[in-house]
This record gives C-alpha cells, sequence and structure tokens, in this order.
C-alpha cells in the first residue's frame, strides 16, 4: 500500500512535471481608461483557449510605463510582451530591445489596418508593434456659443482666430478656445495639430530636424496668438483636464477625444466638430495627429512563437473592435467603421480625419527627450522669455543631438 | 486686563490662520467628495457645496476597484516597516545610549547623517540587491528598502529618550540576576514606551505614504500597489475624476488619521525627550 | 562580567546589517557609477569614463547659457530649501510658542488639529493641493476673490514666479506638522521655574523669549531645522505632481533633474552623470549642515 501511494506521487509530480504552464510576460498600462480588469479579461481568455499557457500581467500607471520598461531592460528583466506607446518605438529599436515584427505580420494582417497605422508603428523601413488603441483629434465645440456670437465653422486659420476672438469674454468667464500648456506629453500633441496643420514637422521623413523651419514657427506664433483667447494660464493645464472647462459651457472650442465629447453631450452641452483646418502654409485643408499605442515584442523573450501568438490573439478583429467601442477609441482597422456604433455622427469626424492624419513620432529617435526640448520652447514663447524664431533654433540644435 | 483680552484676541487669530493653512487641502478635499459628481464646475469655485452627495465614496470604489487591495497593502507596509525599524533601533539606541564601545561615536555621526540618503538617489542599486535575493515583486522588498529610511531617526529618537532617564532600575535589575537581554525585554521595554509609540507611528506613516517612487522598481504586479501609488493612477493620465479621486483620498486617509489622534498624546511625549538631546 | 563587553556590539548588529547592505553597499555603487559612462538606453555598453561626469555637471548647458545644467538645478534647489526651510521653522516656532502659551484658549483641540495632517502622506497631500490651486475652480481663489484681496483668479501653476512660491508653499504645509509637534515637545520641556524667577526680576515677555526660550529651544531648534533641511532637499513627490518641474524649469530642484537625467533625458545624461549628480548632491547637502551647525550651533550643548 505504502509503496502504490509512492508509485502515485512519483506519477503525480512527473505529470505536473510535464504539463508545466509556459509562462508569458505582459506589461500592461493602467489608467487613463485602461481598467486591470478589461485587460484581465483577455490574458483569462487566452489561457482557455490555450492550455498550459499562464499569462502573467504586470500592471503600471501610464506615468511610470516609460521608466517601468527601460529599467527593466536595463536590468535584463525585460517582460516578453510589453505595451507601449508607439512614440517611443524608435527609441526601444535602437536600444535593440525589441524586434521587428514584419516576419509575422501576413498580408492579410497587414491589409486590415489604415497605412497610416502602419506608419506610426515603423521605423527605418521595419514594422516593430502592432496597433492596439488608435486615436485622431478634432475640434469639439459649443453649438450654442457658436451661435450666439455668429460664429461660422472656421475652414482657416484666420477663422479660427476670429472664432476665438469673438467668443472670447473673460469679463463673463468665457473663453474662446481651451488650451493646454503644462509640461506634460499631450501638450507637446496639441501644439503638433497646429505643427502638422501648416505642413511642419519635428522631425521630416527623411530624418531632417525641421522644428525650427518657417512652417513650424508660424506654427508655434499662431499658438501663441490663439492662447490669447484661451482661459487664463493655459500653463498649469494639460490636455486631459481641458474636459472639466468645455463641460461649464464656458469655452468656446477645443481639440480632443471623441469620448470626452460624449462626456460633455451627457452634461448637456449642445456639441459639434469641426476638423483642424490646415494652416496658411499648408497643401492640406485639413490635418490631425495620428496617436497610437502598440504592442512590442521584448527581444529578451524566450517564446516568441507564444508571444505572437498571444498579440495576434489580442488585435484580432473582434477583440480590437470590443476593446475600440469599449474605450472609445478611434478604430484602427478599416473594416471596423462599418460597426453600428461607428455610423453614429460623433464618429464621423474623428474617421474622416485619419485620410489627413500623420504619426506623432516619425523618427523621432528619442521621444522622452525631444518631449522635454520642445515643451521648454513652447513655454519660453508662452511666458515672453524669447521669440518662436528664437525658441525653435534652440531645440532644433538639442534635437540634432538627440538624433545622433 | 485689557491688554489680556487683546493678546488673547490676537494668539486667537494667529493660531486660526495656521490651523486655516494646514485644513485648506482638507477642506477642498471634503467639499469635493461631497460633491455630486454630475454638476458641472463652477468658477469661481462655491466655498460650500451646494448639493450633498455620499455617492461619490461608492463610486471610488468603481474608479479604483482595487482600492480596498491598495489599502491592505500600505497597512502591511506601514506595518512591517514600523516593526523593522523598532526590532533594529531598540537593541541599537540601548546600545548607543548605554555603552561605551569603540564604534559608539561614529555610529552615532552614521545615524544621523543617515537621513541625508533619499530613495531616488539610491534607487537603481536598491533595485540591483533585491533582484539578487530574488526579492523584487514581494511585500518584503519593499518593507526593507522602506526600512532603510526610517531606521536612523528611530534610532537616534530611542537612543535619546533612552539617554534622558535614570540608568538606576535597570542597573537594579542587572544585580537582581537579570541578563542584559531580559533586562532590555522586562525594563527597558516598558519605560521606554512612548518614545517606542513615537517610532512606532513616525515608521508606519512613512511606510504607509511609501514614496511612489521607491515602490516603482521594486513592484511588478499591482497586487502588491500601495496606496498613494494606486491613486496616483487616476491623477497622472486622463481626466481626473476628482469627485471620486477626493472621495478615495478621503477614505485612504482616515485608517491613518485615526491612529495618529488615538496616540497622539504618546507622540508628542515620545518626541519631547527625543527633542532635547544631542 | 566580562560576557558585558561584547554585548553592545551583538545589540548593534541589526543596526550594522540594515546599514551596510542597503546604505553603504548602494552608496558605494552610486560612487562607482558616476565614474562610468552608463545610459537606460544603452544598458550592456558600461565603459570607465574617470571624472568626466563630474566635469559634465559643469559644462553641459542645454537652454541656459551661462550656468550649466547641474548648476542651475543646483542654485534654485539651495533657494527653494532655503525658503522652505526657513519658513517651516519661522511658523513652527510661532505656532508652537501659541499652543505652548496660557493665553490661548482651546490650544488642547488646536493640537489635536496640527497632529492630523501629519499623517496624510505627501504624494496624496499633493494631489489634493493641485485641486485647491487650481487657477480655475480650486477654493484658494475662491477665498481670495471672495476677501476681495484678488480681482481675477490666479492661476498659480502658470508662471515661474508663481508656481515657485507655490510648491514651497505645499512643502510647508508638508513638513509644518512635524516641526509643529517637535518644537512644542521642546518647549514643554522647559521648567517653569525659570520663568518664574524671571518674573520675579520683572523681565517682560520678549526678554522673557530671547533670555530663556531661545537659548533653551536652540538644540531642538537645530535638530528639527537640520532634519527638515535634509528631508526637504530630498523632496520630490511634490514638485513632480504639481509641476513636474515647469513651467519652464522653475521647478526643477535637484531630485527632479535627477530624475530628470536618468529617465528622460537619458541621450544626454544616463545613470554615470545622474550618479555623478547625487554624489554631489550627498556633498552639498553635507556641506550645508556643517555650516549649519557650525553657525547656528555655537553655544549649545550636543
Amino acid at each position: 500500500m505504502k509503496k502504490f501511494l509512492i508509485v502515485l506521487m512519483v506519477l503525480f509530480f512527473a505529470i505536473s512535471l510535464l504539463g508545466a504552464e509556459k509562462v508569458l510576460r505582459v506589461l500592461m498600462p493602467i489608467g487613463g481608461g485602461y481598467t486591470i480588469e478589461d485587460q484581465e479579461a483577455i490574458a483569462k481568455e487566452f489561457e482557455k483557449d490555450n492550455p498550459g499557457v499562464k499569462i502573467e500581467m504586470e500592471f503600471v500607471g501610464w506615468d511610470e510605463l516609460w521608466n517601468k520598461i527601460i529599467t527593466s531592460i536595463g536590468a535584463g528583466a525585460a517582460p516578453d510582451v510589453m505595451y507601449i506607446g508607439s512614440r517611443w518605438i524608435p527609441a526601444l529599436a535602437e536600444m535593440g530591445a525589441i524586434i521587428p515584427l514584419d516576419d509575422y505580420v501576413s498580408p492579410e494582417k497587414k491589409a486590415l489596418y489604415y497605412d497610416t497605422v502602419w506608419d506610426t508603428v515603423t521605423y527605418k523601413g521595419k514594422i516593430w508593434g502592432i496597433v492596439r488603441a488608435m486615436s485622431t483629434k478634432v475640434f469639439i465645440y459649443n453649438k450654442k456659443l457658436f451661435e450666439e456670437n455668429n460664429v461660422p465653422i472656421p475652414k482657416t486659420w484666420d477663422e479660427l482666430l476670429e472664432a476665438a476672438r469673438k467668443i472670447y469674454n473673460p469679463s463673463k468667464g468665457i473663453y474662446g478656445i481651451a488650451m493646454a500648456g503644462k509640461k506634460f506629453v499631450s501638450t507637446v500633441t496639441q501644439f503638433q495639430q497646429y505643427l502638422y496643420a501648416n505642413d511642419g514637422r519635428i522631425v521630416d521623413e527623411n530624418g531632417k530636424v525641421t522644428i525650427n523651419n518657417n512652417n513650424a514657427v508660424e506654427a508655434l506664433n499662431f499658438y501663441v496668438k490663439l492662447s490669447k483667447y484661451a482661459q487664463p494660464g493655459i500653463l498649469e493645464w494639460k490636455r486631459e483636464d481641458l474636459i472639466k472647462l468645455f463641460e461649464t459651457g464656458k469655452v468656446g472650442m477645443y481639440i480632443d477625444h471623441v469620448h470626452n465629447a460624449l462626456k460633455a453631450i451627457e452634461k448637456g452641452i449642445d456639441v459639434g466638430f469641426f476638423m483642424i483646418p490646415g494652416g496658411p502654409s499648408s497643401t492640406k485643408p485639413f490635418s490631425t495627429v495620428i496617436v497610437t499605442d502598440s504592442i512590442a515584442i521584448s527581444s529578451q523573450c524566450k517564446d516568441k512563437e507564444l508571444a505572437i501568438k498571444f498579440m495576434e490573439y489580442m488585435t484580432s478583429f473582434e477583440k480590437q473592435a470590443e476593446w475600440d467601442l469599449k474605450l472609445g477609441f478611434v478604430p484602427p482597422m478599416i473594416k471596423e467603421k462599418d460597426l453600428q456604433e461607428f455610423q453614429k455622427w460623433y464618429w464621423k469626424p474623428y474617421i474622416d480625419a485619419i485620410k489627413y492624419g500623420y504619426p506623432e513620432a516619425v523618427n523621432i529617435k528619442d521621444w522622452e527627450g525631444v518631449q522635454e526640448v520642445v515643451l521648454d520652447a513652447i513655454h519660453s514663447v508662452l511666458l515672453g522669455v524669447s521669440d518662436a524664431q528664437t525658441a525653435l533654433n534652440q531645440a532644433a540644435k538639442v534635437i540634432e543631438i538627440l538624433q545622433k | 486686563m485689557k491688554k489680556a483680552i487683546y493678546k488673547k484676541i490676537i494668539y486667537q487669530i494667529l493660531m486660526l490662520m495656521i490651523v486655516v493653512f494646514l485644513y485648506l487641502p482638507i477642506y477642498q478635499m471634503i467639499i469635493t467628495s461631497l460633491r455630486p459628481a454630475e454638476l458641472p464646475w463652477e468658477s469661481p469655485a462655491p466655498l460650500f457645496p451646494e448639493k450633498i452627495t455620499f455617492s461619490n465614496f461608492l463610486k471610488a470604489f468603481q474608479l479604483v476597484p482595487r482600492m480596498p487591495r491598495y489599502l491592505l497593502n500600505s497597512f502591511i507596509y506601514g506595518i512591517g516597516v514600523s516593526t523593522i525599524s523598532l526590532l533594529v533601533a531598540i537593541p541599537a539606541g540601548y546600545a548607543l545610549a548605554r555603552f561605551k564601545f569603540l564604534l559608539r561615536k561614529g555610529l552615532m555621526v552614521i545615524v544621523i547623517y543617515a537621513n541625508m540618503f533619499a530613495p531616488i538617489m539610491l534607487l537603481v542599486p536598491i533595485y540591483v540587491i533585491m533582484r539578487k535575493f530574488g526579492l523584487i515583486n514581494t511585500y518584503f522588498s519593499v518593507i526593507l528598502s522602506g526600512s532603510i529610511f526610517t531606521i536612523p531617526l528611530s534610532t537616534w529618537l530611542v537612543t535619546s529618550y533612552m539617554q534622558g532617564i535614570p540608568k538606576d532600575i535597570e542597573e537594579a535589575a542587572l544585580i537582581d540576576g537579570c541578563t542584559t537581554y531580559s533586562t532590555i525585554y522586562r525594563i527597558v521595554i516598558p519605560m521606554i514606551s512612548p518614545a517606542l509609540v513615537a517610532v512606532f507611528i513616525y515608521a508606519f506613516i512613512t511606510g504607509w505614504s511609501q514614496q511612489f517612487i521607491l515602490a516603482l522598481g521594486l513592484i511588478k504586479n499591482d497586487q502588491l500597489m500601495p496606496i498613494v501609488q494606486g491613486l496616483y493612477q487616476f491623477f497622472s493620465r486622463s481626466s481626473v475624476r476628482w469627485n471620486e479621486l477626493m472621495a478615495a483620498i478621503l477614505i485612504s486617509t482616515i485608517i491613518p488619521v485615526i491612529m495618529f489622534l488615538l496616540v497622539q498624546k504618546y507622540i508628542v511625549k515620545g518626541l519631547t525627550a527625543g527633542g532635547l538631546k544631542e | 562580567m566580562t560576557k558585558k563587553k561584547t554585548v553592545p556590539y551583538v545589540l548593534i548588529i541589526p543596526l550594522l546589517i540594515a546599514f551596510g547592505i542597503f546604505m553603504f553597499y548602494p552608496l558605494y555603487k552610486v560612487i562607482e557609477n558616476s565614474f562610468y559612462e552608463s545610459s537606460f538606453l544603452n544598458p550592456f555598453k558600461r565603459q570607465f569614463v574617470g571624472f568626466e561626469n563630474y566635469k559634465w555637471l559643469f559644462n553641459f548647458k542645454l537652454f541656459n547659457p551661462k550656468w550649466s545644467y547641474f548648476m542651475s538645478a543646483f542654485g534654485r534647489s539651495l533657494l527653494w530649501v532655503g525658503l522652505s526651510v526657513t519658513l517651516k521653522i519661522i511658523i513652527g516656532l510661532g505656532g508652537s510658542l501659541l499652543l505652548n502659551s496660557k493665553h490661548l484658549s482651546g490650544s488642547k483641540i488646536y493640537r489635536i488639529l496640527i497632529v492630523v495632517p501629519w499623517a496624510i502622506p505627501w504624494a496624496m497631500g499633493a494631489m489634493m493641493w493641485a485641486w485647491t490651486l487650481n487657477g480655475q475652480f480650486g477654493i484658494v481663489n475662491s477665498f481670495l476673490l471672495k476677501l476681495h484681496i484678488i480681482k481675477s483668479p490666479i492661476s498659480f501653476f502658470s508662471t515661474p514666479l508663481t508656481a515657485f512660491i507655490s510648491t514651497i508653499l505645499v512643502d510647508v504645509w508638508a513638513g509644518l506638522p512635524f516641526v509643529l509637534i517637535m518644537l512644542l515637545s521642546g518647549l514643554q520641556n522647559i521648567p517653569e521655574v525659570l520663568y518664574e524667577a524671571a518674573t520675579i526680576d520683572g523681565a517682560g515677555d520678549f526678554t522673557k523669549f530671547t533670555k530663556i526660550t531661545l537659548p533653551t529651544l536652540k538644540p531642538v531648534i537645530l535638530t528639527v531645522s537640520l532634519l527638515s533641511l535634509v528631508w526637504t532637499f530630498n523632496s520630490f513627490d511634490i514638485i513632480w505632481i504639481l509641476t513636474r518641474g515647469g513651467p519652464l524649469n522653475s521647478t526643477e530642484t535637484l531630485p527632479i533633474a535627477i530624475y530628470n537625467v536618468s529617465f528622460l533625458m537619458t541621450r544626454f545624461g544616463g545613470i554615470g552623470k545622474a550618479s555623478a549628480m547625487t554624489i554631489a548632491q550627498v556633498l552639498l547637502v553635507t556641506i550645508v549642515s556643517i555650516f549649519y551647525i557650525k553657525i547656528l550651533g555655537k553655544g549649545a550643548e550636543g
């Protein structure tokens, strides 16, 4: 009897060893609409469909995601799959921290997405991530304030400025436009909206630093001009918080996501949309910055097949559509726009904007560094410390070094 | 007599000013957490809530679903850090206060000097050490590294408190045949209990607050996240939902505040002697 | 009794282990790193560079043509810390004198009230202040408007000067309860007899303060201000949450700069340079503390 028990135990151990789980470590963000529950649900489902696989999800706040990634890479303990802001791709690719995915992306998969979407994850001709979330942005405006002040929908920068000026009435606490200026990533994106609308770039398609060319200077000057009709103290506001101002019904317009517009509608604001008009030096009528988050695979990952499988699973059409609907993101896959939800009127401008879009960080080798530099330039002009040309020349000089 | 009344009024006004300063953000937190989240903000903000609701306290748990877990974690960190601080500080403090030995002076200087270091300075090496010990992603790693920054002041407080009380009783106990160790346990610890309460509270609060930069590298799993970091996620990114966030902060500060109120007498007593020496 | 000799050494073992592993070894690592070129962006290339990182502290200029990046953060830190600690001590001393005075009615309640804010983690306090000082919706502006002190709301974090002052005030808020409690307990330890004797000699309130209170309290003031000096120098959470060092670099103190150099400006900085900055800060705080003790500590026993 005793022997039998021992044999049984040995067998049991042997079996459990054979069936040892494959573990995949996945780094995920929380905050900003990303909840732990939603993301863990995906892992659970994947585990159910793939017995013997264990997904170990690690969560970290968006604000700490970058540090977390680079410290864990440095310590040789990088997670296998990482959820990243696509703007970090060049830096991570240069570090050799993530692997190119061209071999794994089938032509069918590729055809699912808009071309611009792939541009956001391409660096040096290779694909380094699969897009998980995308955003375009357009102007959200308060119809009541526009009508009261007889303001037509702006189609040029002059009209935009004029609209802001007409609505601006500080004695009543009413502002023409809400703008961002806080030291934060979204402030750079807000400035980039105008930069791109004027055909300007931080770094152009060929890798040349163009943040100090005419188009850029014009854009920054316009940003400052507009800020005269914005809420006071824009340097303490980040874009994420502007919705609070807009919800009060005292702001004419501002640039933001669709899900924030929905919040304002909920609070009884009569909301309209218009696309960001092209600037005086632009060749295009409209513009928007395309921001994406993507999933990348660490070069320290041992089981790349499994990582790819999980990535494919997460970004399948069904899962992607489910995710976009849940979080209110612009659909990166072309077919998604046929879904009923995306037929709603408020989605149209955002989906239309995709074709005028340009990715936020093409060719920018060190986003975090560039961000600090651009913020410094924006601040010094907004504070009147220096003029746009000088500030941007200064920024260009530093960015040149960062691009090396 | 008249002068005394003026004095009374002026003192009262000055003290009120300090209290108002200390309580401004707390007041803001309370009125924000009581204000219905559906109401749009007003500028300038009303000084009293127009409508009161308690629903934000429930919604806080929807905004931060793992709040109970984060609170538990912080509690564990608080208790862990204060326990380790006491375990190190009591014997060390006793040795420093009662014995003359080779390293004494140097150690005393180091204890004071060690307050100099901030978590941000030692973050990377501590991370490497914890990895070597395989302690990443454990409560223990955060508790240990958190204690490092509370041990210096704790040791110093115990030392100075002990220097302030006479040796007679311990010596009597030693003569009665107690060993040094049982004397510490039976005689010294009860005698210095006010200082120990002060140390416990100081270390608990520090461990509870867990400077968020420290936990950053050591924890990979939000299951172990302390409450401060847990709530910071909802501050840094996306539009801050102030009503719910303030309710969440209010909920999470209640535990340390109650602890403080219960033992506040001892805190002052314990720090009293500590403040006067060295 | 021979056993007794080993006793103190046994008792300090835990302390030595804790300090050794988690303070001196990391510190040694930081010193070592400060002589190497290494960055998170390039974690596997590590190169000995001698004193290059220290030279970098004084050579590397980013936006300011006059001062190096390190030196400007250094100067800013000195000013920020100096103002913050001075305010904490002045308000703390005044407050504790009030609390200890017979003329203040309700001092028992006040004593409880001042302890409570200490229990709030600084990071949470900073989040609360961010909202309290908000230019549009914060109650500080509402108060000031109601009292007719200002005509239109102030956006505290939108200009370099107001942001600098606001972050200091929030730091004072965070550090004040500790200072108040420590100084109050110091005051309570001054024997009443001293004052009674002085009254008989016909001394006024002011004379009593300068002749009895201050000299007796001096060691406590010294310790409290030293601790508060060190903690304030290391203050990171508050500025990071409120302004991230902005607008421009107006609130970029040394800890913020070290963070930037380690994680954000990785291409210019990196671990090596951040380590050099750390060592420089430790030296700086040490020097300031020694000076402080030498100047203020004169005549104080201890």
